[in-house]
């Protein structure tokens, strides 16, 4: 009974996990495959294998209020789930950056106005010192 | 001092011209040229071109006879250009373009150094093996369409189109791809490109699978851009109404 209290809470644990910045994943994906949009993507991989270690995305716009709060909103969806939270907002700028721990991600959105700038690290595994 | 340049115009080559009947029932007129390393192609008339890379010299042209008069087929000997153009001004452009539009000028030759195609009419071309110069540029005006299995150019290819143009080649093998478009331009396959770089004011259908360092793509126009496979670093402006999907990358 005990093992099965244990595997359930680990399964519901990793569902989380997997879950943790999903609507920020979805509605990036979503506005980076509908037109309108400057975008960058970046992976550094492991020389060897050709895995990824580290991906970088940078998603900027502008004149899109009504998408910049989606983006708040979503960020904000996530706040339950994140395991670091930092979050100003100072007159029209708003900003917060979420960050997971498991695998490691950083996600930051920036809002001024109608620009909307939303940058997510994640790093899948730390380098190994020969491949930094 | 001045340049010499040796041409070989159609008058001279028509001597050694065969007149047959095609299967249309139009009077045709062959002749073979002999250079086996056309670097360029030049063409303002509608025009059917096959690239083979046999080692033969040969260049087999086959056009209807009564444009003949018109018609001027020319070998640059010292850049290495095959072109395709009007010499009689009693006709325009138009008006041979309409007659080639059914019947257009074939052309069968072999080189393995093309490095530049500059077309401004109507101009289909297939790669049989797909080996062309290291440099390899495409500017289109015109309609172009190009297929082949390969295209093996190793430094770069690059498309510069304001026409419409298709390019239907299974895989793109170089190091670089560059295509600008203001037109239509369609273009799928796989390259081994490190480098794509794509640049579109125009509407652009792209479907491309690549494994490359660095996709650059900006675009103004519309249509479809479509990218998959690995790319290390990839940077998308896109300011106009193109659909741009990266989500099958990495």
């Amino acid at each position: 009974m005990k093992r099965l209290l244990i595997f359930a809470v680990s399964l519901i644990v990793a569902i989380a996990e997997c879950s943790a910045q999903q609507s920020i994943d979805e509605l990036l994906n979503r506005e980076i495959d509908s037109g309108t949009t400057v975008f960058k993507m970046a992976v550094k991989r492991d020389p060897e294998t050709g895995e990824i270690i580290k991906r970088v995305k940078e998603f900027t716009t502008t004149g899109n209020k009504q998408l910049a709060k989606e983006f708040v909103e979503a960020f904000e969806s996530e706040r339950d789930n994140v395991d670091g939270w930092e979050e100003n907002r100072n007159g029209g700028v708003v900003q917060i950056t979420a960050v997971w721990v498991n695998p490691k991600r950083i996600y930051t959105i920036t809002v001024a106005g109608s620009a909307l700038s939303v940058f997510t690290q994640t790093i899948y595994r730390e380098e190994d010192k020969k491949s930094k | 001092m001045r340049k010499i340049i040796f041409l070989i115009s159609l008058a001279v080559v028509s001597i050694c011209s065969v007149t047959t009947l095609s299967a249309q029932g139009i009077q045709e007129k062959s002749l073979t040229l002999h250079h086996g390393s056309i670097k360029e192609i030049h063409s303002t008339l509608p025009t059917c071109i096959t690239v083979a890379n046999d080692g033969s010299d040969a260049i087999e042209i086959v056009f209807p006879a009564n444009v003949e008069p018109y018609l001027e087929i020319e070998i640059d000997k010292r850049d290495d250009i095959l072109s395709f153009d009007v010499i009689d001004e009693s006709i325009t452009h138009r008006e041979l373009n309409a007659v080639l539009q059914k019947n257009p000028i074939r052309v069968r030759m072999s080189t393995a150094v093309l490095s530049d195609i500059l077309n401004t009419s109507d101009m289909s071309i297939t790669f049989e093996d797909g080996s062309v110069g290291e440099w390899f540029q495409v500017i289109n005006t015109g309609t172009l369409f190009v297929n082949g299995e390969v295209l093996a150019a190793k430094k770069k290819i690059e498309y510069y189109n304001t026409g419409t143009f298709t390019s239907k080649i299974h895989s793109y093998n170089t190091t670089i791809l560059c295509l600008t478009n203001t037109g239509f331009l369609y273009t799928n396959g796989y390259t081994t490109a490190k480098y794509v770089e794509q640049s579109s004011t125009g509407i652009e259908n792209t479907d491309l699978k690549v494994a490359c360092e660095k996709l650059s793509i900006s675009t103004t126009g519309s249509g479809v851009i479509k990218y998959e496979g690995t790319v290390d670093d990839v940077e998308i402006v896109s300011t106009g109404r193109a659909k741009i999907l990266t989500s099958k990358l990495n």
